[in-house]
């Protein structure tokens, strides 16, 4: 019986061999012309906003402001994210698939899947790659522990898309994004307002973060983000003020 | 610690010789001979049928360089059926955190078990020292961050070495080898936090210690 026993060790660990659950992300001469092209635009932007917070603050995003820690190359997703692990993650559209794409075009009631890739591709390459950006200045400043230990999603998320808003503001490119992201939420906000207005608080993030963040199907994310971006657009201060309001939080 | 695991897994896997060492018979005040005279036999000391084992420890990913060795704990109920045969109900818990660029965000990599499977006692009725070998199939519960839960189709194979103090307590450790994520029942593919590419097959390796209640 020991004999059967002592058999087993080696076919443990063959068995063991290769079973992960993460994998290499690969790098940027590994990726194909569409994906590199998609981090050279996410890059641009993130370097513009390095600049920025380099120029008003003590801290920089020197971590993401890097081609190689710019994650574009997954498949099947929608996705755009900072989890505070010094990466952005950032789905390219060529990547999403037929049917996500199509979900993308009812978004944006988009005519074609050509304008449709252009709403996308400004939102997620640009827009939303500095929302990124500055939760890696909110992770830079206060640790990924603290900001989730003391922070809500949704003030997380909401406070990064006010101060990417105030951000174009400095770059004076405010009338070029205000109005694209104005134009790209309309058809948002109407379409899914009666399924999602009344869920659209701090306390439904919480407790269903899952089902509006859902990779598959981020529908209600993108209603959450048409909605910050209409409360950043109003209620927006100066990028040093917005900036200082993160430094100053553990203060607060 | 990892090198602990091989030794873990030859004490363990070894262990079936030992059991059969003679004079380990289970006697004692909690479960006394009757013998009355010469011409009576010794009557076989009884094998508990059912055993409830609380069990508490080591559990890790094996081949995963950006998940820590975790820990975990389960509840495992067994019941002999016909002689040495019998089945195990097991339901686990398994926590691993994540290490390097991903253990910044502090989360971890959450997995659970619901199986049922066979086992077979290794060693003879009425001792001290009990080894079984068990298999298992189940249900995999995974708990990612940015996915909803996803519960997959699994397997396990492991030992289960107990010693009883009394007729109805003991300990026992276990040594058990899971492989999961095999198909999914319900939820999404399962994607991995770092590349966000879909995850295969899945292994972990658990070593709990566990309180052990006889009847």
């Amino acid at each position: 019986m020991s004999i059967c026993g002592l058999r087993l060790v080696p076919i443990l660990l063959v068995c063991s061999c290769g079973l992960t659950v993460t994998s290499e992300r690969p790098s940027y001469d590994e990726l194909d012309v569409q994906e590199q092209s998609a981090v050279d635009t996410i890059l641009g932007e993130l370097t513009r906003f390095n600049a920025q917070v380099q120029h008003r603050t003590k801290y920089n995003i020197d971590a993401v402001a890097d081609r190689e820690q710019i994650h574009v190359s997954f498949e099947g997703l929608i996705f755009s994210a900072n989890l505070g692990d010094d990466v952005v993650h950032v789905a390219v559209w060529e990547n999403l698939g037929s049917e996500k794409q199509a979900l993308v075009q009812r978004w944006f009631k988009a005519k074609t899947p050509a304008q449709a890739r252009a709403t996308y591709g400004k939102l997620f390459y640009q827009f939303l790659a500095v929302v990124q950006g500055v939760k890696q200045f909110m992770f830079q400043v206060l640790s990924s522990a603290w900001v989730y230990h003391h922070r809500s999603l949704f003030n997380q998320e909401r406070d990064s898309i006010r101060t990417a808003l105030a951000h174009y503001v400095v770059e004076g490119r405010q009338k070029e994004m205000w109005g694209f992201l104005k134009g790209a939420c309309a058809p948002v906000i109407a379409q899914y307002g009666p399924a999602w207005r009344d869920r659209f608080s701090k306390d439904y993030l919480q407790h269903h973060f899952t089902e509006v963040f859902d990779p598959e199907d981020p529908t209600g994310y993108m209603y959450f983000v048409c909605r910050w971006i209409t409360m950043g657009t109003e209620e927006a201060e100066g990028l040093n003020a917005e900036l200082q309001w993160l430094v100053d939080l553990p203060r607060l | 610690m990892r090198h602990a695991i091989p030794c873990a897994l030859v004490l363990l896997t070894a262990a079936p010789a030992w059991a059969d060492e003679p004079g380990v018979g289970l006697e004692g005040v909690d479960e006394p001979h009757t013998i009355t005279g010469d011409v009576t036999p010794a009557p076989v000391p009884r094998t508990p049928r059912a055993r409830l084992e609380l069990g508490f420890g080591y559990a890790s990913l094996l081949e995963d360089p950006d998940v820590a060795e975790g820990y975990g704990g389960g509840l495992f109920f067994s019941y002999e059926m016909w002689g040495r045969l019998g089945a195990e109900l097991t339901v686990f818990l398994s926590r691993n955190l994540y290490e390097d660029q991903l253990g910044t965000i502090g989360t971890s990599f959450l997995a659970g078990n619901i199986t049922l499977g066979p086992t077979i006692r290794l060693t003879p009725a009425g001792r001290r020292v009990l080894v079984t070998a068990d298999l298992a199939l189940g249900t995999y519960l995974i708990v990612p961050i940015v996915q909803e839960n996803i519960w997959t189709l699994g397997i396990s194979g492991g030992l289960t070495l107990a010693y009883r103090f009394a007729s109805w307590f003991g300990v026992s450790i276990k040594l058990r080898y899971h492989l999961f994520n095999l198909a999914n029942f319900a939820g999404p593919e399962l994607r991995d936090l770092k590349a966000l590419m879909k995850v295969g097959v899945i292994d972990r390796m658990e070593i709990p210690l566990c309180m052990t209640f006889f009847f």
